[in-house]
């Protein structure tokens, strides 16, 4: 499975100058939105290196090879959920590295380095946004699913702003019990209740998009 | 010796195309020619053994064990080649054999290293800067690298020229000097056949004609031409297969002692060739 | 050891394989004992089916020409040479007789046969 996640990275080396720069570009960009631009930025970062694992395996058609070769379909979709964990974390490495260099020389205006609880959100957003679109991608194929996960990806992407916006500007009941929720997820406990939800709704969406590739056809 | 390769009764329906019933089986140590015209099942059929798509019923039994219930453990000793290349065309050769290698238990990195000096290929080369013959000989390479005991090969040769397709054809009765391995080869290019095959399976709209060993099909098999008159309700019923015109006909005839030999004597007998078989089950009448 | 097969002839694959190579025993230049390719040998340098070549070698083996040692391969039999003088008698029998029934057609005599037997004989012998 580790050889399929290796793939994974070999596939997208040619683009690593891309990827590197798109953590400058966040910091510019999102310093001036509602949310933390470290999380912002590297769930871009991870949406676009995910897609480009199912854009690289639809051009070649190389999922008939995979399947072929002796892997358990199981194992093939395991490593779509690993290979998202592990952009996730380079994802989240490069953008405090980025971090780390602005705020040594003073660009961008940031405000803060990264903390822990942006870990803890960058792996919600990942999990709910990998938990939606794998299955989709692992039944339909990538050309299918692009469209619809663009707009799953631009909503989760924007969901930070949007709370955050709406504690700071609008005095409302929900808005106080939304507050206090977030509240006590900032807490250590509540961090580490959010990672469990996080990993479960990965497993779930596992458990379904093997069920969907066990029967798939090639 | 028990048989590498059994399928039983396979069926499968898919889209407008249905195959049906599907029976034969493979030795160890022998070529098998999997043949038939342009869509008569042979790619459905070899996806089916590779578990690419799913049977509706039936049976594949591979080194003895079921298909679908071994899947891995049986892959980790079949080499497949399928007809279009499918390895990433941006990487490099080396790079892929970096992915592929921990794929196989027994993959052996130095034939791997081996084959490609022999096939001429340079393993810095990206696949998308190969030929068509060199992505395939590519394939063959990872193929034949592990240890592996069916070598699959679905329509290899087809766009390669002559020289390539013997080129292809003697690694392969090079793979057969042991014993243990076998090949099945599909394909519609007759020819490549005609000499190192050992059995004959012949599949045309989602039904298998024949399986038996080639000698059988060319020693025993016979065009018989004539006048028109001559076609009489005897050979129709014999024969295999008839085509008539105006003046004359052809028949495939299994068993020429059948035909009087009065009528016999005034016919043409010739022997004939594995092409002659296809066009024959593919365009002839079927008899009764 | 020297077989070429003629795609063109009447005679089955197997059945040129083993007239060859009954041939080459008769003529001595395979001798008792000697090796001969294997099987999967013989079918990859004459590019045929290995199933061919092993009929062929059943064939020669139950004419009593070779014999085939199981994990060792085939071999020439040891020829008992009342029977391969048998052998070769038989075979410029056969053609004898052809020409023996020809002569009579065409009306010649025996002493004349002879002479020109003779004479032929002779004439390979000199040169």
């Amino acid at each position: 499975m580790l050889s399929l996640c290796i793939r994974d990275m070999l596939l997208i080396k040619n683009h690593w100058k891309l990827i590197l720069g798109y953590p400058i570009f966040a910091l510019l960009v999102f310093s001036k939105l509602n949310a933390s631009p470290y999380v912002i930025g590297a769930f871009m970062i991870v949406y676009l290196m995910n897609q480009y694992y199912f854009y690289y395996d639809e051009k070649n058609k190389s999922e008939k090879i995979f399947v072929s070769f002796p892997f358990r379909r199981k194992t093939i979709v395991q490593s779509r959920y690993l290979s998202l964990i592990i952009s996730c974390l380079v994802a989240f490495i490069l953008m405090a590295i980025a971090g780390l260099i602005a705020i040594n020389f003073d660009v961008f205006q940031l405000q803060r380095w990264v903390k822990a609880i942006d870990m803890v959100q960058l792996l919600l957003m990942t999990a709910i946004f990998g938990g939606l679109s794998l299955p989709l991608y692992l039944r339909f194929g990538y050309s299918k699913m692009r469209a619809i996960n663009i707009i799953i990806f631009f909503i989760i992407f924007f969901i930070p702003s949007i709370i955050n916006g709406l504690i700071n500007e609008v005095s409302h009941p929900i808005i106080e019990t939304l507050k206090n929720i977030l509240i006590k997820v900032s807490s250590y406990n509540g961090m580490f209740m959010s990672v469990l939800f996080s990993i479960c709704i990965l497993l779930v969406s596992m458990l379904i998009a093997s069920s969907f590739y066990e029967r798939r056809e090639f | 010796m028990s048989k590498i390769l059994e399928i039983s009764n396979l069926r499968k329906e898919y889209n407008k195309f249905l195959l049906k019933d599907i029976s034969f089986s493979l030795e160890r140590g022998y070529i098998m020619g999997f043949i038939g015209p342009n869509g008569a099942g042979k790619s459905t059929t070899i996806k089916l053994i590779m578990n690419l798509i799913n049977k509706d019923s039936g049976k594949i039994k591979i080194f003895d064990m079921d298909n679908e219930k071994y899947d891995t453990d049986i892959k980790q000793k079949i080499g497949f080649v399928y007809d279009e290349n499918y390895f990433y065309v941006d990487l490099s050769i080396k790079t892929l054999h970096r992915i592929i290698a921990p794929v196989y238990k027994k993959w052996d990195s130095k034939k791997f290293n081996n084959y490609l000096s022999d096939f001429d290929l340079d393993p810095n080369k990206k696949i998308k800067q190969l030929s068509k013959g060199m992505k395939m000989k590519f394939s063959l390479a990872v193929a034949l690298s592990h240890d592996a005991e069916l070598i699959i090969m679905d329509e290899p040769t087809s766009g390669l020229d002559p020289v390539f397709r013997s080129e292809i054809l003697e690694i392969l009765s090079d793979i057969i000097q042991d014993e243990r391995k076998s090949v099945l080869f599909s394909t519609h290019i007759t020819s490549d056949l005609e000499r190192i095959a050992d059995y004959i399976t012949f599949i045309n709209d989602g039904e298998i004609v024949l399986s038996c060993p080639k000698y059988d099909i060319l020693e025993n098999y016979k065009i018989v031409k004539g006048k028109k008159s001559l076609l009489d309700n005897n050979i129709k019923r014999i024969a295999e297969n008839y085509r008539e015109n105006s003046f004359n006909f052809e028949a495939l005839v299994s068993n020429i002692n059948k035909i009087d030999k009065a009528v016999r004597d005034e016919l043409t007998i010739e022997k004939p060739t594995l092409d002659d078989i296809m066009i024959f089950t593919a365009r002839g009448e079927k008899s009764a | 050891m020297y077989i070429i097969i003629k795609n063109s002839s009447d005679d089955p694959i197997y059945l040129q394989i083993t007239k060859q190579i009954k041939k080459l025993i008769m003529q001595g230049e395979l001798s008792s004992g000697e090796a001969l390719p294997s099987i999967r040998g013989l079918a990859k340098e004459l590019q045929i089916s290995v199933i061919t070549t092993k009929r062929a070698y059943e064939e020669l083996e139950k004419e009593g020409f070779i014999e085939t040692i199981a994990g060792k391969g085939s071999f020439v039999a040891m020829q008992n040479n009342e029977l391969l003088r048998e052998k070769k008698r038989k075979v410029i029998e056969e053609k004898l007789e052809e020409v023996v029934a020809e002569s009579k057609l065409l009306k010649i005599e025996l002493n004349e046969l002879q002479e020109m037997l003779k004479l032929i004989y002779e004439e390979g012998y000199n040169e």
